[in-house]
């Protein structure tokens, strides 16, 4: 058939009946955002769109003559007295299964040229978090891989950890140690990584470093980068976290990291002082806590009668020069369910990871800490903070009795444990053994500098002469009194070969 | 004296017997909204004789009721017409059904 009667058949079988649609003329375009006359009935967050250019926007303001609408495109290209018309559509993305191990923008479409993605289903963006009957307490680890985090300020399914620290921090780096750890935990979460207001190079670098490791076999990455609509910026935290509620849903775990929350919370900013929404403190508009409490509450640990499932949260936040105290961080910081605080100077000294345990927190994970783990880290913050304290007082003494030379020592040994290179997570049972090791004093007599070699050493030669040691702590969480006896013993004479 | 100018002048005086003349230019400005919003639009592809102009209006006030009528003549439609008003839109233009197709 030639194209001029597929043309013509295609012709014929057109129905066109004028219909009366909804529409409304656009009035003015700021930044982003564009206010419409007419558009009477629409609602709110409902999908219009700009007839001559066929860019989407979602309304956000409803006004007496007007309505304001955020563009989610170039709004350059919009001029005055644009059509709009009404799509009938409340904003909604496309999830599902088909998107794992994709780059997607906030409305769902692919980043990462490997085609169309074919969604099971469509979520609004906005929705309301589960109601207090449908959840329970959390009660499972959500293991990060790194020994200070699940030692100290245990993570849990269907909590809501919040990141904070300076600009030369590595918060992004750490959360993302924790995706990679994932890839060998039982019932493992599908992780959504949404990156906000962040460089392209960044993010690029970022899928990198996951797909090298095999990460994005269970990852979504969700990117609102540095150069698009600011309407993105708002939109990706809602986006992403409705990824993760599919999953949820399903019965299983998601685990989703909002890098960063203050760049969402200067596009809600700007957003809303174009609309002319009284400003508040700091500028931000009235509803800059409840659009941060609203979002986190979305993350929670369901039931067994709705599934069980559950979304972990982990919003990172930068902060300056330290200042816990600013408007954004004591939001998120009481919206959340505990807090990790990297600190400057730790970082400057090179401790790594550069977290300050006296200003962090985790206030339900340690309910869902395994049973092994709470036995050997149990004293494990105690003698850290002793061995603080002491550290600053010693700074002016010489001489010690031998009772406090040896915590001293101890203390030295378990700081040095605690230390990690980022992006190289451990499985728990490797952390168990060797803040084992530190807490029951096996490294004493160890030189500070053999320490970190000592620990390669330790995971190897349990692996290659006692592997049920690490297989009866990974089958039941627990470290048990024979392969405690066990463990004794490989320590021992591991420890013979470091001092002889 | 026309009737328009009599209903102003009743307006007017009421308000001064009410002591609230100040609201005129808001009355004013509202007004003016009002019959934006009611006045429609009709876009048509090129000029048409007045007899079939009257048929049109006549059916568009059975339609929409009794309102003003604004004729724009738009080439870029190529046939056919659209009436707008501020909330509504009828479109049965050419071009919107080829626009129609392009989907």
């Amino acid at each position: 058939m030639d194209i001029f009667e597929i043309l013509k058949k295609d012709l014929e079988n057109l129905e066109w009946k004028p219909e009366r649609e909804e529409i409304g003329e656009v009035v003015e375009v700021k930044d982003g955002v564009a206010r419409i006359s007419g558009l009477s009935n629409v609602e709110n967050f409902e999908v219009v769109k700009f007839e001559r250019t066929q860019i989407e926007g979602v309304i956000l303001n409803l006004e007496e003559d007007s309505v304001g609408a955020i563009v989610l495109g170039d709004f350059s290209k919009i001029t005055e007295g644009d059509i709009v018309k009404r799509t009938k559509k409340v904003l909604s993305v496309p999830i599902g299964e088909n998107l794992i191990g994709r780059a997607i923008d906030p409305l769902g479409n692919p980043l990462d040229g490997k085609g169309e993605i074919r969604a099971e289903e469509f979520y609004p963006l906005e929705r309301i978090g589960p109601s207090v009957v449908d959840r329970e307490p959390v009660n499972f680890p959500l293991h990060t891989g790194i020994k200070l985090i699940d030692a100290l300020i245990p993570i849990g399914r269907g909590q809501r950890e919040l990141f904070l620290g300076d600009r030369v921090t590595d918060k992004s780096h750490l959360a993302i140690t924790a995706i990679l750890n994932q890839k060998n935990e039982p019932k493992r979460p599908i992780c959504i990584y949404v990156a906000i207001g962040k460089k392209e190079a960044e993010i690029a670098r970022t899928i990198e470093i996951l797909e090298k490791s095999g990460a994005m076999d269970y990852t979504i990455v969700l990117a609102a980068p540095a150069s698009s609509p600011i309407s993105f910026w708002y939109l990706a935290p809602y986006a992403g976290c409705s990824q993760g509620e599919y999953f949820m849903k399903k019965g299983r775990d998601a685990l989703v990291i909002y890098d960063d929350l203050t760049k969402h919370g200067y596009a809600w900013r700007q957003i809303s002082l174009i609309l002319r929404r009284p400003p508040g403190r700091e500028a931000y508009p009235g509803d800059i806590f409840y659009a941060h409490s609203r979002l986190l509450e979305r993350a929670a640990k369901l039931n067994k009668e709705n599934g069980g499932g559950s979304l972990t949260a982990i919003p990172i936040l930068e902060i300056q020069a330290g200042d816990i105290t600013a408007y954004i961080p004591t939001n998120v910081i009481s919206i959340c369910d505990g807090q990790i605080y990297f600190d400057t100077s730790l970082y400057l000294k090179g401790q790594r990871p550069e977290v300050n345990i006296g200003l962090s927190v985790s206030r339900v994970g340690s309910a869902a800490q395994t049973k092994a783990m709470k036995k050997v880290a149990g004293t494990l913050k105690l003698e850290l903070a002793q061995f603080l304290e002491l550290e600053h007082f010693l700074e002016f003494i010489e001489e010690v009795d031998p009772e406090t030379r040896k915590k001293l020592e101890r203390g030295k040994r378990i700081k040095e444990i605690l230390k990690q290179e980022k992006l190289s997570p451990l499985p728990f049972e490797k952390e168990a053994v060797i803040i084992y090791a530190g807490i029951e004093g096996f490294l004493d007599e160890i030189k500070i500098e053999d320490i970190q070699g000592f620990e390669r050493n330790l995971s190897e030669t349990i692996e290659i002469q006692k592997p049920e040691i690490f297989k009866a702590m990974r089958d039941s969480r627990d470290l048990d009194l024979t392969t405690k006896l066990e463990l004794d013993k490989v320590l021992k004479d591991l420890v013979k070969k470091y001092t002889r | 004296m026309n009737e328009e100018t009599k209903i102003a002048q009743i307006i007017i005086e009421v308000l001064k017997k009410k002591g609230e003349i100040h609201l005129l230019p808001k009355i004013l400005e509202e007004l003016k909204k009002e019959i934006k919003r009611e006045k429609l639009v009709l876009v048509l592809a090129r000029k048409f004789d007045q007899e079939t102009l009257e048929k049109i209006k006549r059916k568009l006030k059975e339609i929409f009721g009794e309102r003003e009528i604004k004729i724009e003549i738009d080439k870029e439609i190529i046939g056919g017409f659209s009436v707008k008003s501020t909330d509504h839109l009828l479109d049965a233009t050419v071009r919107g059904i080829l626009n129609k197709m392009k989907k």
